[in-house]
């Protein structure tokens, strides 16, 4: 933890040696000095957004949208939500939610009112929204506001990702919104919220800046400021860290990991991550339309290779596309490890197989395509090299084309104008068990890749909807729904990557889990003492 | 005719000179400017068509891979980008030319607000430290190594400059960072600071870097038209009659420079705008470069069209500042121009 502030401190020394190089006599920078027992936590991050609008954060940058803008109720580490700005929450039935909400301000004074609330959620569901978040919306039948200090959601249909979308929502002000015509979170406009923390300073996609909310509700955050940055390569992530002066260095490439691991005064907390690297197959594009060619290229691909030269073996074999701790939240890990293991058996590397089952399909004899690859993300440029040299093993040429991201997901996902077989990685939006399935193989959807469409599978989701959250089915649901979708083949999966997190030796790393952002940073890295 | 009547007359004489070099000085601004339109004109059609040749819209990067189909028809919708192309472009210029650049599809304000803050904050300042650290010194080398030419320290100055400039920007940035960021501590590497003095703190090393790749081009340029003059007659006989040397360098060798020198000069600045891209990347600086790597990434089309508009508008700007400044400083230009008219 960088006591107040090494940075703050060496910035006054060298904006001192600048003020006497320029003999100007204003404006010298004061020495931030803080009050005993005051610090900061200085957190170098894998990307910042261009706003701090609510519509424009999802993921690992909600852990810093949160800290200002809080939800009604919070996702804990435990897996369990936690009221926050709603008090309490009813269900008259199982479609209706009653929030009501707390007596609290936001941090320009004025107070939390229900139509803040049906104001922030009508920003996501609005048919014209540009919320990152608007899929999430998408069984919300109506927001009202019904008392002073309640709001009752209608969902036209069981949503179970519903409780996860309310603790990914911070509430925003409507008058802060209305008062500054569409630009609240820039940096002209900087966000409020009742959170216990305010924006400090914000510079778009580069760094942000919060300050302890004097006036905030709750409990007092243990930092008196915590900064984000974000840069833009590998050598300045690399630098910055060595320079000592950030706390934290979360979510690096994995390939530089080892490099990372190596600056003195850090430790490296890792776990699995909750994406997956896959290869997936358009069921609808010959020759991938055969399943005897996708059996082939199952067994050709050799994983554990790519785990090693891509990832330094931060990565575990993927047997599935949900990785297992998700699906273990619905249950028990024993029958999750079981049925993943009767799954492997169909990816294991076995180049004799693949070429048989190469002989039994209509391309006996080989053929070619290409793999849009997408040029932001290196591992996968990697490891679709390394997958096209396996596919040369059995008489497959495939070629690369590395397109930017926008063309790469418009082709991949919108247009579904590929060859028949692309490469990505695919992430949990939410801890909800069935989420990467209903993501991934719901008929029609535009991130159905696959465009797997099958009547079982479609079955079986529809019924995991109607489950109660509790249910001891719904996980046993989930495994024959993979079990169905293994027997289709519509995916390889290649690995679970790794999430590492940096962190200063003075700090404790607590509660660490793929769906971190749902929970406030400073509970998950907090100071030693 | 009298001694008074003589003077009045080649006052008069000296007035008309004077008034026919600003004409001919305001004849220049006018035609520059009136192709400068037409350049703008041609970069803004060129830039607009480009933008839209390129696969995949920005209602993507709005909405992200949750999107649904319905949504990115209504963003589209919302931004009429399915409205024709000349419908869109005239939209655009329509605006441009009121001052109104737009609103950012990905940052929700202004474009102007935007460009305005990353060229305030950052990229004017830097090229500003850059632009006259890299002259200053540029031209200093190239003077010195000029007189040394074929000694030892002429050697070593173009050799240690060349090997500064052939060294790729990113590694030399690594390297600067490492030294001065990680090791001595000197200087920040990373960010903009927090304004005034503290920003031009966190400038330093990116100053450094552009300079230290800028330097062996203009050191190279200023020694060889240095070396010039100083074979020409009018030196050896300025020389040779004890005109002292502070005139000799300000009269005869400056002055006679000063026409390549500013042109360079121009180049530099125009150089600089390519350059502040990269080295904003390496310093993670949020200056026009990382705006506009920003906007091209996510598609923010109105984002794109007003930093190429301004990059044009300031290399347009720069090209007629400098063709004026050489038909101040050189008459023989001036005359020249007045020939052909």
């Amino acid at each position: 933890m960088s006591q107040p502030n090494q940075r703050r401190r060496r910035r006054s020394v060298g904006a001192a040696l600048i003020a006497l190089t320029l003999i100007t006599v204003t404006g010298c920078a004061s020495s931030g000095e803080a009050a005993p027992g005051d610090s900061s936590l200085d957190v170098i991050f894998p990307i910042l957004r261009p706003t701090l609008d609510v519509r424009d954060n999802a993921a690992q940058t909600l852990g810093i949208q949160l800290l200002v803008n809080e939800p009604l109720f919070v996702y804990t580490p435990d897996g369990e939500f936690v009221p926050r700005l709603a008090e309490s929450v009813e269900q008259p039935d199982p479609l209706t939610f009653v929030y009501t909400l707390r007596d609290v301000t936001f941090s320009d004074g004025t107070p939390l009112t229900a139509d803040d609330v049906v104001y922030t959620f009508d920003l996501h569901r609005d048919p014209e929204s540009t919320s990152v978040m608007a899929r999430y919306w998408g069984a919300v039948e109506s927001v009202e506001a019904t008392g002073e200090n309640e709001v009752t959601v209608k969902l036209s249909a069981s949503d179970p990702e519903w409780p996860y979308t309310v603790a990914k929502t911070g509430i925003v002000s409507a008058s802060y919104y209305e008062s500054n015509g569409g630009q609240a979170g820039t940096p002209g406009a900087p966000q409020i919220g009742t959170g216990p923390y305010v924006v400090d300073e914000f510079k778009a996609s580069a760094e942000v800046d919060l300050v302890r909310n004097p006036s905030y509700w709750g409990e007092e955050a243990p930092y008196e400021s915590i900064s984000f940055t974000a840069p833009k390569d590998d050598n300045s992530r690399l630098l910055a860290l060595q320079s000592g002066n950030y706390d934290a260095l979360l979510l690096p490439p994995l390939s530089q990991v080892k490099a990372l691991s190596a600056v003195p005064g850090y430790v490296a907390s890792e776990i699995t991550d909750t994406s997956t690297y896959r290869i997936n197959f358009d069921l609808t594009k010959p020759p991938f339309d055969e399943l005897a060619v996708r059996q082939a290229i199952s067994h050709a691909v050799d994983r554990d290779a790519i785990i090693g030269a891509v990832f330094n073996d931060h990565a575990e074999p993927a047997d599935a596309l949900v990785p297992p701790p998700i699906l273990e939240v619905a249950g028990e890990p024993g029958p999750v490890a079981e049925a993943y293991d009767g799954f492997a058996r169909d990816f294991d590397l076995d180049l004799d197989r693949a070429r048989e089952y190469l002989a039994q399909s209509s391309v006996a004899d080989g053929f070619s395509f290409t793999v849009p690859v997408q040029q932001s993300d290196p591992a996968q440029t990697l490891i679709a090299q390394i997958v096209a040299q396996s596919l040369a093993e059995i008489g497959v040429d495939m070629t690369l084309a590395p397109l930017d991201d926008n063309t790469y997901i418009q082709q991949v996902y919108f247009d579904k104008d590929i060859d028949g077989l692309s490469i990505d990685s695919w992430s949990a939006g939410s801890p909800e068990p069935a989420g990467m399935l209903f993501n991934a193989y719901t008929p029609g959807i535009f991130s159905n890749v696959s465009q797997l469409d099958s009547a079982a599978v479609a079955a079986g989701l529809a019924e995991y909807r109607e489950l109660p959250v509790d249910s001891a089915e719904r996980q046993p649901l989930l495994l024959d729904v993979l079990t169905e979708i293994h027997a289709e083949r519509p995916t390889v999966p290649l690995l679970y990557p790794n999430l590492v997190f940096f962190t200063a030796e003075d700090t404790t790393v607590s509660g660490l889990n793929g769906f971190w952002w749902l929970s406030p940073l400073y509970e998950i890295i907090a100071p030693a003492s | 005719m009298s001694l008074a009547a003589a003077g009045a007359d080649a006052l008069d004489h000296r007035r008309a000179v004077r008034w026919s070099e600003v004409r001919l000085i305001a004849t220049v601004i006018a035609k520059r400017l009136l192709a400068g339109v037409v350049v703008l004109f041609i970069v803004t059609v060129l830039i607009f068509l480009f933008i839209h040749a390129a696969p995949g819209g920005p209602e993507v990067a709005i909405a992200g891979l949750d999107a649904t189909p319905e949504q990115l028809a209504a963003i589209r919708e919302l931004y009429r980008l399915d409205d024709p192309l000349p419908v869109q472009y005239w939209t655009y210029i329509s605006s441009a030319l009121t001052g109104d650049l737009g609103t950012s599809f990905m940052l929700r304000e202004p474009v102007a607000d935007a460009i305005g803050r990353a060229l305030s904050g950052v990229t004017i300042p830097l090229i500003i430290i850059t632009w006259t650290t890299a002259l200053v010194f540029g031209v200093s080398l190239g003077y010195i190594s000029a007189r040394k030419r074929g000694q030892l320290l002429d050697r070593a100055i173009v050799g240690i400059t060349v090997v500064g400039a052939t060294a790729p920007m990113f590694a030399t940035g690594l390297l600067i960072s490492t030294v001065f960021g990680v090791q001595l501590r000197w200087f920040p590497f990373f960010g903009s600071g927090s304004g005034g003095l503290d920003t031009l703190y966190h400038l330093v090393l990116p100053a450094l870097t552009m300079v230290i790749v800028m330097l062996a081009s203009t050191t190279r340029i200023s020694r060889v038209r240095f070396a010039q003059v100083l074979e020409e007659d009018q030196y050896a006989f300025a020389k040779a009659r004890g005109v002292s040397p502070r005139a000799i360098f300000g009269r005869i060798i400056f002055r006679n420079s000063a026409v390549q020198l500013i042109t360079w000069a121009g180049s530099v600045i125009v150089g600089l705008m390519t350059g502040l891209i990269i080295v904003e990347q390496i310093y993670s600086l949020p200056g026009i470069g990382s705006l506009l790597i920003t906007a091209i990434g996510s598609r923010d089309i109105p984002m794109i069209q007003g930093i190429t508009l301004v990059i044009a508008v300031a290399i347009v700007l720069v090209t007629i500042i400098v063709d004026v400044l050489c038909i101040i400083v050189d008459p023989r230009i001036r005359r020249g121009m007045e020939a052909d008219a």
